[in-house]
């Protein structure tokens, strides 16, 4: 049955209120269970061998010594996960990322693995496997791969996107365009032209807790995986693909999950604890070390890029030009494209190109990391419009009013806006009592906006009542950060109950249809809507029981406050019947009472924000300390404030981390230096300050409750807003992240003549 | 390897156990005693996430030996709540929604008790350099500064802050943590 | 360019006959933005008239 999905304004009961959530118990007493929590009788241990190489051919693998140690129980390889991809390229890469092929394309690249019935024996295991490698040339820098003669990471591939196509191999996979207007006519309009080429390193998502999964496979093609994922269904379809079993015999339960933020939207090591699991005939649990997460797991790219800003004196803005150089690692992907379609969609430009080159280099498969490839271009972008501002002398928040998007703008990407949230979040920033906050020596005030898409996608979700009238909610996207204390509470809201009355669940694949990943912040959006309609679908349900229980028609009962009331003038009189009362007598109005609903939510609205930082720098060493951030950003509506506040705080903080101190530092021999939470430094608790939000709603049209995406917006800005205030700090001007102490120490030496 | 025999005292309880000599307080925890709560982020020391107190000392699990503790005293997270009754670092961590994801939180939760038997006032400086070596990558740090400030403020006088929602409370709590006293 | 179609199917149906080479990439996925607004999945998806439609690419979030 059809809903309707848009927006209508109500006064909220439970909605907005700031809730204590289901699972938080369970999460402070350490009874929470994660991939790594679970256990099942007779598990082996897994454990991956790895490839020291950054890119090597594989002559042989010998595992005959390995196998015949005791305590072995199975060996597995390449030959062990045959490819039944029929062509399908993507799945193919897939494939071979979870274990090598013949060659091995960076540091880290799984090679084999076994299963042992200790952790100590599977740790013999591996150093009795004999790999055969000849050493090829490697590549690992972007601008490096791009270069001609440099060693080609993957021989098949030829550059999508250019004419002629091109007949021999490189390393440039597709290159892309957005854009409209007539460039050079803008730039020739300008009165001020500004150029400026950046970098940013690789950074890792960091969630705390590696990848983990126990995996058991029956001999009847039964098979079992208990993950911490992001995409238990895409676990599902991927690994039945890979492995040849039938979708509806893989039963996938998302463990709770201990962060992912789009690293864990992919498949691993999953295929390969199923690949040992079959082979061995028990279950496998494969935990992943925090060094094998920083090396064979999915980074964000390193990038560079060529910003070009032409403006009037008056600050209108006649060109924007971008070239950006994104690496996707050893396979092909589209995280230079999604810079390209992000990289000005702040701005209503007459005139705009921005042009991305996916680049394949000798480093883990890219992944998807919160707003994936938007941060970069928007260090860029947003660096440079404060080189504008500078330029002709206009404050830089009166910049990006000038030219910001609004509805109507057309997007550099191609479409229109419908209303959107970049000018509120401005006009925000600019009226912020912190714009206005006095600064001492050496230190300094920079700001930023940032985009990002947002989307919805398949969902669907069931809603029981039991007999004494509480209600299980069965989701299928998974909880990162508190969304099913805002389920339950939307779920309440419709149906007038409290929010206490309402337990909900994330489903396993067996139990509930098809979901999409809990990727592009679509949780509480998408199955929020779902959430809404299986309840309206539930008040239909209970509207008609309580008709049959008074015998009169459907349609002089409605339902309100929890409640089902007859009205009109022959019915008026009867006494309303609760939810409670409806359940208690289900079974003999026609049985069970629950809703349902199956949707594709599209129409998730975009999202921006706006952030003030700032930042003292100390002249003497390049350290810099982050003395105030406030965070601006447009949530639609907020369900729980708490958590969409959370949800701010926590991609600001990873922005602050990209910004000042992360990155991936490769050796010349093509290894990974750092992998390790020692040398890769995320933001610790005593690096930040308290991190102010404000929420701003301008409910998105497409929602019944108006809501918008919220989780990923955020880690957009903070690289330039905190390059921008270290400008006005030191008086030097960073173009490469991460911004740390020995890279701001040279560029202040460098601006003194020192 | 001989195994070793092991008797200790865990969350109060008398334990023994045996394990391999190389095998770690943290394997032993999760593995031989069936008390997950306490989790590996890193098994380098790094990440805090493994934060158990041993003989009323923070330490890392995953950087101790199962075999040195004999005859010492274990606290895990499991053994913070008494019975139903939730300690106020946990009620003030729901409360505060100190928690995204977390699976820091076990982690949490034992370097703050650790800080507040030391030091029962601490201000937000010294809150944030006493649990520096707990990472976190959802929160942003700042509901848990705030949650343990006034988990500090409950201890000391539980009858005023009460454990109702945040409504004064949370103001309260983030003006004193936000305080520029020099620790 | 302007077509004749009440939903993204129809759309679509009607795009392929005009340049049967679009059929591989719609196969491969791929986004339409129905006055701003992005649909990925939902062929359903009513046009209004006089929309502004745009193709895009199929693209994925963290």
């Amino acid at each position: 049955m059809a809903f309707d999905t848009q927006y209508t304004n109500q006064e909220f009961k439970v909605v907005g209120k700031r809730v204590l959530r289901p699972d938080g118990i369970d999460k402070v007493t350490g009874r929470a269970r994660y991939g790594a929590d679970m256990n099942a009788p007779g598990q082996l241990v897994g454990r991956i061998l790895r490839s020291p190489h950054a890119h090597a051919k594989i002559r042989a693998i010998d595992t005959s010594k390995a196998e015949k140690l005791k305590g072995v129980k199975a060996v597995v390889t390449a030959a062990d996960l045959p490819d039944l991809t029929r062509g399908d390229m993507g799945m193919y890469d897939t494939l071979e990322n979870c274990m090598a092929r013949g060659r091995a394309l960076y540091d880290g690249h799984a090679v084999a693995a076994v299963a042992a019935i200790d952790a100590d024996i599977a740790r013999k295991a591996l150093k009795l496997i004999k790999v055969d490698y000849e050493i090829l040339p490697h590549v690992t820098d972007v601008d490096e791969a791009m270069k001609p003669g440099a060693p080609i990471v993957q021989p098949r591939i030829r550059t999508v996107g250019v004419n002629p196509a091109p007949t021999k191999p490189s390393n440039i996979s597709q290159v892309s365009e957005f854009g409209h207007g007539d460039l050079d006519a803008g730039f020739a309009e300008a009165d001020v032209i500004v150029e400026k080429s950046y970098k940013t390193e690789q950074t890792h998502q960091g969630y705390i807790e590696p990848h983990a999964c126990l995996a058991s496979v029956g001999p009847d093609g039964q098979a079992e995986l208990w993950v911490t994922t992001q995409g238990p269904y895409m676990q599902r379809n991927t690994c039945a693909a890979l492995l040849g079993l039938e979708v509806a015999k893989l039963r996938v339960t998302a463990s709770e999950i201990g962060g992912g933020f789009g690293g864990k939207t992919h498949v691993w090591m999953e295929p390969v604890a199923l690949a040992l699991s079959r082979k061995a005939n028990r279950p496998v649990k494969l935990v992943l070390t925090r060094e094998e997460v920083f090396r064979g797991t999915g980074p964000t790219c390193s990038t560079s890029m060529d910003i070009k800003i032409g403006a009037r004196r008056d600050g209108t803005i006649t060109a924007a030009q971008a070239v950006l150089r994104y690496q996707d690692g050893a396979f092909p992907n589209i995280w230079g494209m999604l810079g390209a379609m992000t990289a000005w969609a702040c701005y209503d430009l007459k005139n705009v190109k921005a042009t991305a080159y996916d680049v394949l280099v000798n480093r883990p498969k890219v992944a998807a990391y919160r707003a994936p490839s938007a941060p970069m271009a928007a260090f860029g972008v947003e660096s440079t419009m404060d080189l504008v501002a500078a330029e002709i002398g206009m404050d830089p928040v009166e910049l990006r009013i000038k030219n910001a998007a609004k509805e109507g703008t057309r997007a550099s990407y191609g479409p229109t806006y419908g209303p959107i949230g970049i000018g509120p979040t401005l006009e925000a920033a600019k009226n912020h009592p912190h714009m206005k906050a006095p600064l001492g020596a050496n230190q300094g005030r920079g700001m930023a906006c940032g985009f990002w898409f947002n989307f919805g996608g398949q969902t669907c979700v069931d809603l029981n009542i039991g007999q004494d009238g509480t209600v299980n909610l069965a989701v299928g996207t998974v909880d990162v950060g508190g969304a099913r204390a805002s389920l339950s509470m939307i779920a309440a809201e419709e149906l007038g109950i409290p929010y206490e009355k309402v337990k909900c669940i994330v489903a396993d694949t067996a139990s509930l249809g098809h979901n999409d990943t809990t990727e592009g912040s679509r949780g509480t959006f998408s199955s929020g809507m779902a959430t809404v309609f299986a309840a309206r679908d539930a008040v239909r349900v209970l509207r008609e029981r309580a008709a049959k229980t008074w015998d009169i028609p459907v349609d002089r009962v409605e339902w309100r406050d929890g409640k089902a009331h007859a009205f009109g003038d022959e019915h008026g009189n009867l006494a309303p019947l609760s939810l409670e009362e409806l359940a208690a007598k289900a079974a003999r109005t026609g049985g069970p009472i629950a809703g349902h609903n199956e949707i594709v939510a599209d129409g998730a609205g975009v999202s921006f924000a706006t952030h003030i930082c700032d930042i003292e720098v100390d002249p003497e060493t390049g350290k810099s300390r982050i003395l105030r951030y406030t965070v601006i950003q447009d949530a639609g509506k907020a369900i729980h404030p708490d958590y969409v506040e959370g949800q701010f705080q926590g991609a600001a903080a990873q922005g602050i981390g990209w910004a000042l101190n992360e990155e991936y530092i490769y050796g010349a021999d093509g290894r990974l230096q750092n992998p390790g939470f020692l040398d890769y430094r995320i933001a610790v608790c005593s690096d930040l300050p308290m991190l102010d939000t404000q929420i701003l709603e301008i409910p998105n049209p497409n929602h019944p409750y108006g809501i918008r995406g919220v989780g990923e917006t955020s880690i957009v800005p903070p690289l330039a807003a905190i390059a921008n205030a270290m400008s006005n700090a030191a008086g030097v001007r960073m173009t490469h992240t991460p911004m740390s102490p020995p890279r701001v120490l040279k560029a202040i030496r460098e601006a003194h003549g020192a | 390897m001989a195994a070793v025999l092991v008797s200790t005292t865990v969350n109060g309880d008398a334990v023994e156990y045996s394990c391999a000599p190389r095998e770690s307080l943290l394997d032993v925890l999760r593995n031989r005693l069936g008390l997950t709560g306490s989790k590996e982020g890193c098994g380098t020391g790094d990440c805090g996430a493994c934060s158990v107190i041993v003989d009323g000392r923070l330490v890392c699990a995953c950087l101790m030996l199962g075999a040195e503790m004999d005859g010492r005293t274990v606290e895990t997270v499991e053994g913070l709540a008494d019975g139903a009754t939730l300690h106020p670092l946990q009620t003030k961590f729901l409360e505060h929604a100190a928690l995204q994801c977390g699976v820091c939180t076990p982690g949490f939760l034992m370097a703050s008790k650790a800080l507040l038997a030391r030091n029962a006032n601490p201000t937000e400086e010294e809150i944030r350099f006493a649990l520096a070596g707990n990472l976190c990558r959802c929160t942003g740090y700042d509901k848990i500064v705030r949650a343990v400030s006034a988990a500090a403020a409950e201890l000391a006088h539980p009858a005023k802050s009460g454990t109702g929602k945040k409504t004064g409370g949370k103001k309260a709590a983030g003006g004193k943590a936000t305080g520029k006293k020099k620790g | 360019m302007s077509i004749e179609a009440a939903t993204i199917r129809e759309l679509f149906r009607k795009l392929v006959e005009r340049y049967p080479r679009l059929e591989s990439r719609l196969r491969d996925g791929i986004a339409v933005s129905v006055n701003g607004d992005i649909f990925r999945d939902d062929w359903n998806q009513a046009i209004p008239e006089g929309a502004e439609v745009f193709l895009l690419p199929r693209i994925n979030g963290g």
